[in-house]
C-alpha cells in the first residue's frame, strides 16, 4: 500500500494523532482506573491497553473526540475489570493481612475518609462503580456515560441513584463500625 | 427527575466530594508506557493491507492483533460480492417486465375479459372497474335480483336509442350490480343532451314566451326532485314496475344512481375495486344470464327511451347542487386508464329583465386549452367534459390596455356575433397591472411533485423535471425552494434552499424516481406544513403541485384534502397546480384543488408549454396581486333581453355573493388579463343607453384591502358590423366558438368549425407574431377535420 515515503507519513501522522489523543485524556483515564482499581500502576495499565486497542481500531481515527473519549472510558473500564477478575484470587487471599501488616502512615482525617469511600465503593457492582465514578469523579454529561456503557440514558439514572443510595448506606455502616 | 432525587440524597455530596478530590493517582502515563502506545500506533498505520492484518491475524506479524480487523477487512468484501448477486438475481426479473407493464397487468387482462363478453353479448359488456362496493346499504338495496333486470332493461332500450344522437362523447355507467345476480352493464353513448335546433331554436325558446328564469325554476324543481330521496328511489325499483310504464322516471333514478355511484365509487379504495372487478368478471364470464326474453322486451319499448336525449332530463344528471343549469353530463366514472373529466353543463340564455345581474369568480387558468391541444394534436377530439371555454378564450393575449392607475382596467366592447345570426357578443376584458421589477415580492416555493408509478413516463416526469429545471433557473438568488415527492409516502427531499445554491436544487430534481401508489392527501398536508413553517409574511408563498391528479390512497376528494391544509390556506399560502400526462389523468382534482385552493391550474403538455408558465409569464404566475376577484355584470334591461354566458360554469356565483367577502373567488397574477363573453339579444328599436354595468371586486394582496372598479358597458363600444370590429374581438369570438363546438354546447349546433378557421385566417395574419392565434388556426382546421371524418 503505497510507496515506503507515503508509509512513514502515515506512521507520522497516526503517531501525532496519537500523541494528541494520549495527553487529552491520560489524566481523566488514569483517575479513573485508580478510582476502580486503587492500584496507581494497574491503574497504568489499564489505561495503556485501552490506548493500544485504540490503535487497532486503525488510522486515522474515524471518530470525533466525544466519541473517543466514550470509547477509551469504555475500553479502559473493560480492562480493568479484565484486571480485578485476574488479581481477585491473589489479592482475596492477602488482602485483609496486608492492610493490617501495613500501618496507616499519615494521619489525615481527610485520606481516611477517601480511603473510607473507595473501600466502600469496590463493594459495590462494577456497572455501579463504573456509573458513579464517572458521573461524580468525571463530572461526565448523562450522554456520554450512556454512550460509555451502552446503557440508555435512563438507566444510567437509575444505577446512579441506586449506587449513591447503597455507598450512603455502606459509609454509615463503616462509619458507625 | 432521577437527577434531582439522586443529587437530594445524603450520601451524594460526600461522596462526590470524596471522588472529585485530588487523589494519588499518576497525571500521566509512564514514558516507557507512552512509547509502547505511540509505537502500536506506527504499526497500526503502517500495516493497513489486507495481507498485514491477515498475517497479524495469522500470528505471523510481531504482535497480536485483534481478529475484529481482519473481520472489518473481509466484510466489505463480502457485502460487495453479495450485493451484486442479490441485485443481480432482483433486477433480472426486473428488467425483462418492465414496471409499466406489471402495473397494469391486471387491469389489461379484466379488460380481456370484458372484451370476451362483449362479443358474446353485443352492447354489454363487462365494465370491471364500476363494480360498487356490495357493503354499501342502498346499493345492496337497488340491487336486488329484480331491480337489476329492470335496470338492464331500461339500460339496454337507452343504447342503441342514445347512440346517433351522440358524436360528442362516450359515457360509461354501471348498473349497481346484483351480488348474487345479473352483472355489471354498461351503457355506451348515452351521453348527449343536445337540442334538436341548435343555436336559433334555443333562443326561441327561451327568448319568446317562456322566460328562461321559468326554465331554470323547472331545472331545480327537478333536481330537488331527484334529489330529496335516494332510498326511496331504490326501494321503487325493488317493487319493479311493469317494463312499459314511467320509463323516464326509471331513466332518471338509473342516472341518479350512476351518480350516487359514481362519487362513491371514488372512494373506493384502488386494490378493492380491482379485486372485486376481477370477481365480477369471473362471475359474468360464468352465467350467460336470460338475455332473449330481455331483448324481446327491449324491442317493444324502443320508440320511447329516445325521450331522454332532450335537454329538460339530462339537466337532472347533475346531483351536484353546485352545478348551473342545463348540465349535461354527470361524473364520468373512471376506468383505471381513462382520464377523469367533468361537465358542468352550459349556462343558458336568461331573461335580462327578471335576472339582469350575472356574477362570477375570475379565473385566469388555461389548462383546459393545452389540454384539448394535446388531444388534438394525437390525432383526437378532446372529450367535451374536458373543454372549458372560459379557459380557451383566456389562453389568448387580446393586447388590452393595462391599468393607468389602480389595479385592474376594464374594456368592453360588442358587436354582431360572427357566429349567432342576430346576437349581439359582449367581449369584457378586465387586465390586471404589472408589477414593476423592484414590486416582485421575492417567492418561498415548495414544489410538491408526484412520484407515484403512474408518473415514470418522460411525458410526466420528464417534463416536470425539466419544467423545474427552466423555473429554478429564472428564480431570483434569495428565493426560497423545497421540493417534496410523495408517491405512497410523502417526504421532504430538499429542504427550503436559496435559488442561488443553484447545484443543491438542481440535484435534488434530478434524483426524483417514481415508485408506489398516489397519497396526494399526504403530500399536501406535508407541503403545507413545509411551507407554514417557511412562511415569509410578504413574500410569495406557494406550493407548486405537479401531478397527474391519480390519487389513490388516502383521500381522493380535493374537497377533504384542501379541508385538512384549510388552515395552512388562510395564512396565504396559494397552490399552484401544474397537471401532466394523458391515461389516467385526473381533471376533475386538480382543476378543485386549484379552484378552492386559492390558485391557477395549467396543464403542461409540451416543454414550449413549460416555458411559457416558467419563463415568459413568470411573473405572473408568482406574483399574485388580488386574491378574491369578482366579476359582475348588470344589464341593461331596457336594452338588452336576454343574454347567454360564454364558459365560466363552474365559476358562478350567487348576486349577493359578490359583496361577501368571505365567499372564495379566483386569484389574479402581476398583468394577467381576464376575458369574459356574453351573447346578447339587445331589444329591438330600444332608445340608446348604456347596456349595463361591470363591476370588479377584488382584495389587493399589497395592501390587504378589497376595492372595487366599475365601468359601465357604453353604447358606443357597440361596434355596428362584424367586419369592422377589432381582430382581438374576432379572435375572442372564435376561441370562444372553437371551444362551444369542441363541448358540444347546445348554443353551437350548427357551429362550423371550417367557418371558425374563416374568420381566424385573417385574424392569424394580423397577429403573425403571435404563435399563439397561429396554433388555435392549426387546432381548429385540424378539429375541422377530425369531425368531419368522424361524421
Amino acid at each position: 500500500m503505497g510507496t515506503p515515503d507515503q508509509t512513514r507519513a502515515r506512521q507520522n501522522a497516526a503517531e501525532a494523532e496519537m500523541e494528541a489523543v494520549v495527553a487529552t485524556h491520560e489524566q481523566a483515564l488514569l483517575r479513573y482506573a485508580c478510582g476502580m482499581l486503587g492500584d496507581p500502576h494497574a491503574a497504568q495499565d489499564a489505561v495503556q491497553h485501552a490506548f493500544i486497542k485504540l490503535c487497532d481500531r486503525g488510522f486515522p481515527l474515524r471518530m470525533d473526540p466525544p466519541a473517543i473519549r466514550a470509547w477509551l472510558y469504555r475500553a479502559t473500564h473493560n480492562a480493568a475489570i479484565d484486571y480485578l477478575r485476574h488479581q481477585k484470587r491473589h489479592t482475596a487471599l492477602h488482602e485483609s493481612a496486608a492492610r493490617e501488616a501495613i500501618p496507616a502512615t499519615p494521619p489525615d482525617p481527610d485520606a481516611d475518609r477517601r480511603q473510607l469511600v473507595f473501600d466502600c465503593l469496590h463493594q459495590l457492582a462494577p456497572g455501579e462503580q463504573q456509573v458513579l465514578l464517572l458521573r461524580l469523579q468525571e463530572g461526565l454529561p448523562y450522554k456520554t456515560i450512556s454512550e460509555t456503557t451502552g446503557l440508555p440514558s435512563g438507566t444510567v439514572g437509575r444505577l446512579l441513584h441506586d449506587a449513591v443510595k447503597k455507598l450512603g448506606i455502606l459509609i454509615q455502616q463503616a462509619g458507625t463500625l | 427527575m432521577k437527577q434531582d432525587v439522586t443529587e437530594n440524597l445524603p450520601a451524594y455530596e460526600p461522596v462526590k466530594a470524596a471522588l472529585s478530590a485530588p487523589s494519588g493517582a499518576p497525571t500521566r502515563l509512564s514514558d516507557d508506557r507512552r512509547r509502547l502506545i505511540l509505537n502500536a500506533a506506527r504499526t497500526a498505520a503502517g500495516q493497513t493491507t489486507f495481507a498485514d492484518r491477515l498475517a497479524r491475524w495469522l500470528d505471523f506479524g510481531v504482535q497480536p492483533v485483534s481478529r475484529y480487523a481482519v473481520l472489518r477487512a473481509l466484510v466489505p468484501v463480502a457485502i460487495t460480492i453479495l450485493m451484486v448477486l442479490g441485485v443481480g438475481g432482483l433486477l433480472m426479473p426486473a428488467l425483462s417486465t418492465s414496471r409499466k407493464h406489471a402495473y397494469t397487468e391486471p387491469t389489461l387482462q379484466l379488460r380481456q375479459l370484458a372484451l370476451r363478453e362483449e362479443k358474446g353479448a353485443d352492447r354489454l359488456i363487462a365494465a370491471p372497474s364500476d363494480r360498487p362496493d356490495p357493503s354499501d346499504s342502498s346499493y345492496f338495496f337497488s340491487s336486488s335480483e329484480v331491480a337489476g333486470k329492470v335496470m338492464e332493461e331500461t339500460l339496454r332500450e337507452e343504447a342503441p336509442a342514445a347512440a346517433p344522437a351522440c358524436d360528442v362523447s362516450e359515457s360509461s355507467v354501471s348498473s349497481p350490480s346484483v351480488p348474487d345476480g345479473s352483472g355489471t352493464i354498461v351503457i355506451r353513448g348515452l351521453y348527449s343532451n343536445r337540442t334538436a335546433g341548435g343555436r336559433k331554436s334555443a333562443l326561441a325558446k327561451y327568448g319568446g314566451g317562456k322566460g328562461a328564469a321559468e326554465g331554470d325554476e323547472d331545472f331545480d324543481g327537478r333536481i330537488s326532485d331527484s334529489r330529496s330521496a335516494p332510498a326511496p328511489v331504490a326501494k321503487q325499483k325493488v317493487a319493479a314496475p311493469p317494463a312499459g310504464e314511467a320509463l323516464g322516471d326509471r331513466v332518471e333514478e338509473k342516472r341518479l344512481d350512476r351518480d350516487l355511484y359514481s362519487r362513491r365509487k371514488q372512494d373506493a379504495p384502488d386494490n378493492q375495486r380491482l379485486a372485486e372487478q376481477a370477481k365480477v368478471a369471473d362471475f359474468k364470464k360464468n352465467q350467460p344470464a336470460s338475455r332473449p326474453a330481455a331483448e324481446k322486451k327491449e324491442a317493444a319499448i324502443g320508440g320511447a327511451v329516445s325521450a331522454p336525449s332532450s335537454p329538460s332530463i339530462s339537466s337532472t344528471l347533475s346531483a351536484d347542487a353546485e352545478a348551473p343549469a342545463k348540465t349535461k353530463s354527470a361524473l364520468k366514472p373512471e376506468a383505471p386508464q381513462s382520464s377523469t373529466f367533468r361537465a358542468f353543463g352550459v349556462n343558458p340564455f336568461v331573461e335580462a329583465a327578471q335576472q339582469p345581474f350575472s356574477t362570477f369568480s375570475i379565473d385566469v387558468d388555461s389548462a383546459s386549452y393545452t389540454l384539448a391541444r394535446n388531444f388534438l394534436n394525437q390525432g383526437k377530439l378532446p372529450p367535451a367534459e374536458a373543454v372549458r371555454t372560459e379557459e380557451i378564450v383566456n389562453y389568448f393575449d387580446y393586447h388590452d390596455t393595462p391599468p393607468g392607475q389602480g389595479l385592474f382596467a376594464v374594456r368592453s366592447e360588442a358587436a354582431p356575433s360572427p357566429f349567432g345570426p342576430g346576437l349581439q357578443l359582449l367581449r369584457i376584458g378586465v387586465k390586471a397591472r404589472r408589477l414593476g421589477r423592484e414590486e416582485n415580492r421575492h417567492a418561498v416555493l415548495t414544489f410538491l411533485v408526484d412520484t407515484s408509478g403512474s408518473m415514470s413516463t418522460p411525458d410526466r416526469l420528464g417534463l416536470i423535471q425539466q419544467s423545474l429545471r427552466l423555473l429554478v433557473d429564472r428564480l431570483a438568488p434569495e428565493d426560497l425552494v423545497a421540493l417534496i415527492q410523495f408517491d405512497s409516502h410523502a417526504r421532504l427531499t430538499l429542504d427550503y434552499t436559496r435559488a442561488a445554491d443553484k447545484a443543491r436544487i438542481l440535484k435534488a430534481i434530478a434524483s426524483i424516481q417514481t415508485s408506489g401508489s398516489t397519497n396526494l392527501e399526504e403530500g399536501m398536508r406535508l407541503a403545507y406544513e413545509c411551507a407554514r413553517r417557511a412562511f415569509q409574511p410578504g413574500a410569495g408563498n406557494r406550493v407548486l403541485l405537479l401531478s397527474d391528479g391519480a390519487a389513490n390512497l388516502g383521500s381522493a376528494s380535493a374537497e377533504d384534502i384542501l379541508a385538512v391544509v384549510a388552515d395552512s390556506r388562510k395564512q396565504g399560502i396559494f397552490c399552484s397546480v401544474y397537471g401532466v400526462g394523458q391515461g389516467g389523468y385526473n381533471d376533475v382534482m386538480l382543476e378543485t384543488l386549484a379552484n378552492k385552493g386559492d390558485g391557477s391550474y395549467v396543464y403542461l403538455d409540451t416543454l414550449e408549454e413549460a416555458r411559457r408558465v416558467f419563463v415568459d409569464d413568470l411573473a405572473a404566475t408568482l406574483n399574485t396581486v388580488a386574491a378574491d376577484v369578482k366579476i359582475q355584470v348588470e344589464f341593461n334591461p331596457a336594452r338588452v333581453k336576454v343574454y347567454r354566458q360564454l364558459g365560466y360554469e363552474n365559476r358562478k356565483l350567487r348576486q349577493e355573493d359578490f359583496r361577501n367577502d368571505a365567499i372564495d373567488a379566483g386569484e389574479v397574477g402581476s398583468g394577467q388579463a381576464v376575458t369574459a363573453l356574453y351573447e346578447l339579444s339587445l331589444v329591438p328599436d330600444a332608445p340608446r343607453g348604456p347596456l349595463g354595468t361591470v363591476r370588479v371586486r377584488y382584495r389587493d394582496l399589497a395592501t390587504g384591502r378589497i376595492a372595487e372598479v366599475e365601468s359601465p358597458l357604453s353604447e358606443n363600444q357597440a361596434q355596428p358590423r362584424p367586419d369592422v370590429s377589432g381582430a382581438s374581438f374576432k379572435l375572442a369570438a372564435c376561441a370562444a366558438e372553437f371551444a362551444e363546438v369542441l363541448r358540444g354546447s347546445p348554443y353551437a349546433e350548427d357551429g362550423d368549425l371550417a367557418e371558425v378557421a374563416a374568420l381566424l385566417r385573417p385574424v392569424a395574419l394580423e397577429y403573425a407574431l403571435d404563435t399563439r392565434v397561429q396554433e388555435l388556426l392549426r387546432l381548429v382546421e385540424k378539429a375541422a377535420s377530425l369531425k368531419r371524418d368522424g361524421n
